[in-house]
């Protein structure tokens, strides 16, 4: 990540930021909350808090890791926020359903990911940082700002609950 | 143990993941750095120490930037205008005739009165206030303030409403009047919230599919007091032109600002307002269903396959909803051919099943793609979905007309609100095939419920 250390954010370092990590990001924030649109209001959400931060956040390097916390936490915002905005959405003739690209994946795929939905947000997350984003359980303890016993200890009962959602397929 | 599940927990993860792709996301532009305040800037102090032309620049940019909560937002070619939030004015408050400083600080309020500035009046909010949106009219003999909570990573923010009341400061209520009114609220490009020039507060419901546009509808509202509160009244709709105008106005005469549609020719009756519910049972006259597990009981929830059982007219009927617990769409639909359907809500794969209802009991439906690829049935998604036509994702969207016809419109990439819509038949009264019957080119606002050919 082409961000010098030492020096708080510049146009140039957070333009670069968002060049190289908006993709990744936004793709974070749809695995944890499933519509595209609200994923990408997500992390625009994200690096403005980081350019509003611009002047405390001294430490560039730590830029990327403020900002998938800031996704994680915005994420979880949005879905207790989300009832309340589609008070204002126009009606909906059938069912207020989210946009949802999981239909054109595999069926294989489609069933894990609706064993998700059913975890617990933070089961997800964890599920979602070890999984997807390959972070170490420290960088996972790190994001969710919960010990390194219990992203352990989470990420264990979300794989079990998962086998117990997705039934004797393990067996 | 975990290791399978992991690997396809890790499959399912990226694949859902790389349906984003660069060319998905929308034009924005990453937000600028917070400015260094100006007090901190080596130039601006020496400039104001060189030359007193400066100290008449200085106050007007220090209240920009104090006015604050500058939260950047997404920028498009004409974004919904913010409304301008302080965090002091100068009011008359207690209707004395002269003028009292408010300013809001963290959680607090405060008025400090012209009658007595020694004695200034507090109130604390439980959430921070970014700020004052502006002094109306609320029915009190001061006039009331209207604050605003702190947005800093929401979606939007109601507005508060306060005024002086027996000595102090107490909270207005908004009460709303009729189901067409909005709220004091601000949610940028769907909500916008102003004070008139006389003082009244209103509220403008923007129309989502216009966002971006320079010209905008709104739905008014304005809020007049009544036995204490603020009672919300619908005014109509109003233009907008966001660069020119800082706040919407009444329309001139022959203009709407609204998205056309054009006539509805010879379309169905296409309004996407039907109410309903799904159930695991439904019982109606002659038609008694539930949803009920089929044999063999399996351990997965999704192997576990449901079956839709029950009476039609008298007659017994069974046949598959799906898997993971499906759930039953409480009414009959149309499907064309004088064949009613009943529609299965399969979670597993996140569709419709659709079931025809013939002499010979409940028969599952194959639907045909209308994009002539592989995956018809992913059309009968209720709601919304991301649908493939030729290689690319598509918005699209399956619904319920008031006459009990499924219909899917799929966006065609020729601007905002065109749609390419499909009725769902059999061909035949005996098909057991779906057939997507192209209605052409459709244009349609779901914020006014219009629809047409397109103008």
């Amino acid at each position: 990540m082409p961000v010098t250390t030492g020096h708080s954010l510049t146009d140039l370092n957070l333009g670069e930021l968002y060049a190289a990590h908006r993709l990744s990001l936004v793709r974070l924030a749809v695995l944890l909350v499933d519509d595209r649109a609200s994923a990408e209001d997500v992390v625009q959400d994200a690096f403005a808090g980081l350019a509003s931060s611009g002047t405390r956040l001294r430490d560039p390097d730590k830029a990327l890791a403020y900002l998938r916390r800031a996704v994680v936490n915005r994420a979880r915002s949005a879905l207790r926020r989300r009832r309340t905005a589609r008070g204002y959405a126009p009606p909906r003739s059938i069912e207020a359903a989210r946009p949802d690209e999981r239909a054109v994946l595999a069926e294989e795929h489609r069933e894990i990911l609706a064993a998700l939905d059913r975890l617990a947000p933070r089961q997800r997350e964890v599920v979602v940082l070890r999984y997807w984003s390959g972070l170490s359980e420290s960088e996972i303890s790190e994001t969710l700002g919960i010990s390194r016993g219990a992203v352990k200890s989470t990420a264990s009962r979300a794989l079990d609950h998962l086998e117990t959602i997705m039934g004797g397929e393990q067996a | 143990m975990s290791t399978q599940i992991e690997d396809r927990l890790t499959a399912a993860l990226h694949a859902r993941a790389e349906l984003v792709q660069p060319e998905d996301l929308g034009h924005h532009i990453p937000p600028q750095p917070a400015p260094t305040p100006l007090w901190r800037r080596p130039a601006v102090v020496a400039l104001v120490a060189a030359a007193a032309v400066v100290a008449v620049a200085v106050p007007v940019v220090l209240r920009s930037d104090h006015s604050g909560h500058q939260h950047p937002q997404p920028v498009d070619h004409a974004p919904t205008p913010i409304p301008k939030i302080k965090h002091r004015l100068t009011g008359d408050v207690d209707g004395d005739g002269k003028p009292d400083q408010i300013r809001v600080s963290g959680h607090t309020l405060t008025v400090t009165l012209a009658a007595d500035p020694s004695h200034p009046l507090t109130k604390s909010d439980d959430k921070d206030l970014a700020g004052l949106a502006g002094l109306g009219d609320v029915g009190t003999p001061g006039l009331g303030i209207l604050t605003v909570e702190d947005s800093a990573g929401k979606v939007g923010v109601n507005w508060g409403i306060v005024a002086l009341r027996h000595g102090k400061l107490r909270t207005m209520a908004q009460v709303g009047s009729d189901s067409a009114s909005g709220s004091l609220a601000s949610y940028p490009g769907i909500v916008f919230s102003w004070v008139s020039s006389g003082g009244v507060p209103m509220s403008g419901a923007l129309d989502p599919m216009q966002d971006g546009q320079r010209r905008r509808a709104v739905k008014v509202t304005r809020f007049l007091p009544r036995h204490g509160d603020l009672a919300s009244s619908y005014v109509g709709r109003w233009c907008w032109d966001v660069v020119t105008q800082k706040v919407p106005a009444p329309c001139p005469q022959g203009v709407t600002d609204a998205f056309d549609p054009g006539t509805h020719g010879s379309l169905p009756n296409l309004a996407r307002t039907r109410g309903g519910d799904y159930g695991d049972s439904w019982a109606s006259g002659s038609t008694d269903l539930r949803i009920a597990k089929a044999r063999p009981h399996v351990k997965s929830l999704f192997k576990q396959l449901y079956n839709v059982v029950g009476t039609i007219d008298g007659q017994q009927v069974s046949g598959p909803a799906g898997y993971a617990d499906p759930s039953l769409w409480q009414s009959f639909i149309d499907l064309g051919h004088g064949v009613r359907g009943l529609a299965t809500n399969d979670v597993s794969k996140s569709t419709w099943n659709l079931l025809a209802v013939t002499s010979n009991g409940l028969v599952p439906l194959a639907a045909d793609d209308p994009s002539n690829g592989a995956n018809g049935a992913n059309y009968l998604h209720p709601g919304t979905m991301a649908a493939p036509v030729e290689g690319k994702l598509h918005r699209s969207d399956t619904w319920l007309g008031p006459d009990d016809q499924v219909f899917t419109r799929v966006e065609n990439g020729d601007g905002a609100g065109h749609y390419r819509v499909y009725d769902w038949q059999v061909s035949d009264s005996s098909s057991t095939t779906l057939t997507p019957v192209d209605l052409g080119e459709v244009c349609m606002d779901d914020f006014q419920a219009t629809y047409g050919t397109c103008s």
